[in-house]
């Protein structure tokens, strides 16, 4: 219990020092990084795991929509989202079998890459706002990449599991 | 620097670096002389191939497309007198948006092929070992200095590639912010380095692209003879 206190606690620090930025999607989020019980990798797990990604993706593209009539508040709507994307891609990711990964290892390899280069366009956006750009303007312009980068890569993570055969 | 077809074709690797890409290599063989039957060779328990040429002329395809249109767009902005209207500069912006979009897909095959490495052309052999045709991994086999040489084409192509997208699209975003600002600002000195920054570095990328196309139609010319050779057998 006191355990599960103080990761809570570790997570909430580090958000508000805007760690998610940083996010690695290759890395599990787990902070407690040595598991004890081995993840289980039966088709129902990865089955839920499979449809969680999923729809945390649609959980950020429907943030991402909503996030540009909050000029002040809307990248972090938009951050949080996004890391709980990574979060629950890491959980799927330990969902896989030893064969999964190692056949799929580049696909997963580029999975991980796309929810990379999504952070990096919410990290334009700050460094556009940076060097002077409107806000408004630099938010509405990340909102709607993130929302079609989002498909595309929903897209390519629905094939994977399609080709790995998740879930099955 | 452009790359020609010809100046690759003496496969001069290390032996392990061709053994990887002869695993990639001979995996795509596979997978395409595969496609449609893997079914009946492949335990279907088991992780399916995929079909790595046609997917990755198609992200490369897109890439280019959205590069050019973008490429148009700053054309137009640049045809620009001395103020850029907000029509003209709308327009830029979608096309960069589009760019930073219909891009990512060649982006993700490239970090992934630096992250990885070797492996990334090791896994392929993975995918070779579960083709059941002894004739397919023999005609693979045979082809294996060309197919190999292609690829470590490809990847090297890939990664320049993407080293001149990503100026390319800052200075794209920085010109954009600076007009935004001031679309009088056109025609001053900082605009107009942006644009030649932007436009040297777009350019370069579509060679890259253009290559990989290339050298990607190239391996797919060099199959027919393969799977037609297998059907013989």
């Amino acid at each position: 219990m006191n355990q599960h206190i103080l990761k809570s606690l570790l997570v909430a620090g580090l958000s508000l020092c805007g760690w998610p930025a940083g996010l690695p999607a290759q890395e599990p989020y787990d902070v407690w990084s040595a598991r004890l019980v081995p993840a289980p990798t039966d088709p129902d797990t990865q089955r839920n795991a499979m449809n969680n990604v999923r729809s945390r993706v649609t959980w950020l593209k429907s943030t991402a929509q909503q996030a540009q009539s909050y000029p002040n508040g809307g990248d972090g709507m938009v951050r949080q989202a996004l890391f709980a994307l990574c979060r629950e891609y890491a959980t799927f990711t330990r969902s896989l079998t030893l064969q999964q990964r190692t056949y799929g290892a580049n696909e997963l390899s580029e999975l991980a890459a796309g929810l990379d280069l999504l952070q990096e366009a919410y990290g334009n956006y700050n460094q556009d706002v940076a060097a002077g750009r409107y806000p408004g303007q630099a938010l509405r312009d990340m909102c709607q990449i993130m929302r079609r980068a989002a498909d595309i890569w929903l897209q390519e993570f629905i094939v994977d599991c399609a080709r790995l055969r998740v879930g099955r | 620097m452009r790359l020609t077809l010809t100046a690759h074709r003496v496969p001069l690797w290390p032996r392990a670096a061709a053994c990887a890409a002869a695993g990639l290599v001979a995996g795509l063989a596979g997978v395409l002389l595969t496609t449609g039957c893997a079914g009946t060779r492949a335990n279907r328990d088991e992780p399916r191939p995929r079909e790595g040429i046609a997917e990755y002329r198609r992200v490369t395809l897109d890439a280019a497309s959205a590069l050019r249109a973008a490429l148009k767009a700053l054309d137009s902005v640049s045809a620009q007198s001395n103020v850029c209207s907000p029509r003209v500069l709308q327009a830029f912006s979608a096309e960069m948006q589009r760019l930073q979009v219909d891009s990512l897909s060649l982006r993700v095959r490239a970090h992934a092929m630096q992250a990885r490495g070797d492996a990334y052309f090791e896994n392929w052999d993975a995918h070779v070992q579960r083709v059941r045709d002894p004739g397919v991994r023999v005609l693979a086999e045979r082809r294996r200095p060309l197919f190999e040489a292609s690829f470590q084409c490809i990847k090297g192509l890939t990664l320049e590639a993407r080293g001149a997208l990503a100026p390319c699209v800052a200075s794209l975003r920085q010109l954009r912010t600076t007009l935004e600002a001031d679309p009088a600002s056109l025609g001053a000195a900082p605009a107009q380095e942006l644009i030649q920054s932007a436009r040297q570095n777009g350019q370069q990328v579509q060679r890259c692209l253009a290559d990989i196309v290339a050298e990607l139609d190239l391996m797919r010319a060099l199959l027919p003879e393969t799977t037609g050779h297998n059907r013989s057998t």
